[in-house]
């Protein structure tokens, strides 16, 4: 029996990653490119038909991630793609068929009786194919987390980055959800720039873009608070407020003020929305001050970054226990301004579309950016090259500052600045993998333009 | 196959815009059970008491991304027989008769910094 894909669906499809080839009358197989990632049938196509295959396909492709594609033969292949065919069929009404046709269906049921008892096996060979394939994937976090085994798993992965030698003793579990609760933060205008005339460098840092701006260079501590929001978005700001002064305006911008005072940007210490501080910025404006105990500003940070041994430069754990600091509308004694005359605002706030193209755009134009990822607990091993997720599971939503772009033996990275102390990861910084929203680096980015 | 594709999408769509960033998250006390060790050591080190507590029953646990992670468990902790400083006796189950274990409820905070082989249990709330 022949299953027809009429030409023109097939060569629509072809120029999408997921391609369905006839390749004889009685054979015929779904073929995907290695690597492609599966795009799922939205907007790819009007025609009913073609909205179909696309279907089959995203399902098959799917299908495909899960089961290694090594060791599912043509025949399985075309098994898995029969029954998801028809299962495709069952459930819709035969105006929802497009360019099947009962004739089809009856044929594909007929071969599919025929076929029974080998697709049986067949099945049972895939559904094992899974069972191995889930199993092999749950196995894999078993490797006792943050352990030197993990680290030298990572590192013979021989993957685009290394992971740092550490401490044994501290072989955490794993978690097994992913992400937790997503809440839903505040929205911002999306920008959309005109990046068309716009041409952008292979790469690009803003630390010798604005060498006139020493905050660019700056990597804070944000201690054992949840305050990756207020840093990312403190951060960036810094940056933005002295280079669109042109390296006039030289302020570390409080982290403490936006933890502290923003009530709207969620829980202070126990997480918060990256676009509620920027927009916080620009409604009731931020005031400076500096790292822990550094009286530089108007309100330095108060969470003590920890020493963590004996002879070491940093103060010992006062043992804050998580508590988010109290908002204070005043300065620390011996700084001069005012807190009301020391604020700074922001004119403008928004969220950047998900394309590489606008944040380099975005990033090149104005400054460092805020981003936020999924972290996970091979990247609290970082310590140098370009970071892409290998193994340990899901900790939790995690705000850092994008500052540049670039490409590491072919491998496109975004540079970013962490706010772990110097000592984590690369002097503070790390490299993550570019252009595939890796962890969903991509798709929360937000920024706007000091006053 | 729509009810197999329209939940992926509407995870992909999901991932928009705004999403907590830094909260803390529930985890199950099996992939906490080192921090809360940790903090149970701690917590017996730092007390008066000549007897050892233990911990009689787990009511939440919870991770969150910091300079690194810490772990939020709230436990039910009770007297245990054991001196502190008795080491050869290592089962050390709690007084089943109330009178004798006085249940408490503490808050740990551990917070873990593996790359700076640091551990340590900042907050402690009984």
């Amino acid at each position: 029996m022949r299953v027809r894909f009429p030409a023109n669906a097939l060569n629509s499809l072809i120029a999408e990653r997921c391609t369905i080839q006839s390749m004889a009358p009685t054979r015929w197989a779904v073929v995907l490119p290695p690597d492609a990632g599966c795009q799922p049938p939205i907007n790819q196509t009007k025609k009913n038909h073609e909205r179909n295959i696309a279907t089959v396909c995203f399902a098959y492709c799917k299908f495909r991630e899960i089961v290694d594609p090594r060791n599912l033969n043509d025949s399985t292949a075309k098994t898995v793609l029969l029954s998801m065919t028809l299962r495709h069929l069952n459930n819709h009404k035969p105006e929802e068929w497009g360019w099947w046709s009962a004739a089809d269906r009856t044929n594909l049921l007929i071969q599919h009786h025929a076929e029974k008892q080998n697709t049986d096996k067949m099945w049972h060979a895939a559904l094992l194919l899974l069972a191995a394939g889930v199993s092999v994937s749950l196995a894999r976090p078993h490797l006792q987390p943050l352990s030197n085994e993990m680290v030298n798993y990572i590192n013979k992965m021989n993957t685009t980055w290394k992971a740092g030698h550490n401490f044994h003793d501290v072989d955490y579990s794993y978690v097994r959800r992913l992400c937790g609760t997503m809440l839903k933060g505040p929205k911002l205008p999306i920008m959309v720039q005109y990046a068309g005339g716009l041409k952008l460098p292979a790469e690009f840092d803003s630390r010798e873009q604005w060498p006139e701006c020493p905050t660019l260079k700056e990597i804070r501590d944000q201690g054992s608070c949840g305050s990756c929001w207020a840093f990312g978005a403190a951060e960036a700001i810094s940056d933005r407020v002295c280079i669109h002064s042109g390296g006039k305006i030289n302020v570390e911008i409080s982290s403490e003020d936006l933890l502290t005072c923003c009530d709207a940007c969620g829980m202070g210490c126990n997480g918060g929305y990256p676009s509620a501080a920027w927009d916080f910025w620009t409604k009731d404006g931020l005031v400076s001050g500096g790292l822990y105990n550094s009286h530089i500003g108007c309100r330095p940070y108060t969470i003590s970054p920890c020493e963590h041994h004996v002879n070491g430069s940093r103060p010992s754990c006062s043992g804050e226990g998580g508590d988010t600091p109290q908002c204070v509308h005043s300065c620390e004694a011996g700084y001069s301004p005012s807190y009301k005359k020391d604020k700074h605002y922001g004119k403008s706030s928004y969220s950047v579309e998900a394309s590489v193209e606008q944040i380099q755009a975005e990033i090149s134009k104005n400054g460092p950016v805020e981003g936020a990822f999924t972290v996970y607990e091979d990247f609290v091993m970082y310590k140098s090259g370009v970071y892409q997720h290998l193994s340990g599971s899901a900790l939790g939503g995690h705000a850092i500052k994008v500052l540049g772009w670039g490409e590491e033996d072919g491998v496109p990275y975004w540079l970013c600045a962490n706010s772990w102390n110097t000592d984590w990861g690369d002097n503070g910084y790390f490299k993550i993998l570019r252009g595939s929203d890796h962890c969903g680096i991509e798709s929360e980015i937000v920024a706007g333009i000091p006053k | 196959m729509n009810q197999l594709v329209f939940p992926v999408l509407a995870a992909l769509f999901a991932v928009g815009l705004g999403s907590l960033v830094g909260g803390p998250q529930d985890i199950d006390i099996s992939e906490a059970q080192d921090a809360l060790d940790f903090a149970v050591i701690k917590h017996n080190r730092g007390s008066n008491d000549l007897f050892q507590s233990q911990v009689a029953k787990v009511i939440k646990v919870q991770r969150q991304v910091v300079a690194g992670y810490k772990y939020i468990i709230t436990v039910q902790m009770a007297k245990t027989p054991c001196r502190k400083n008795d080491a050869a006796n290592d089962v050390c189950a709690i007084y089943q008769d109330p009178a004798s274990a006085r249940p408490y409820v503490c808050t740990f905070s551990v917070w873990s910094r593996p790359w700076l082989n640091d551990i340590q249990l900042v907050g402690e709330k009984c």
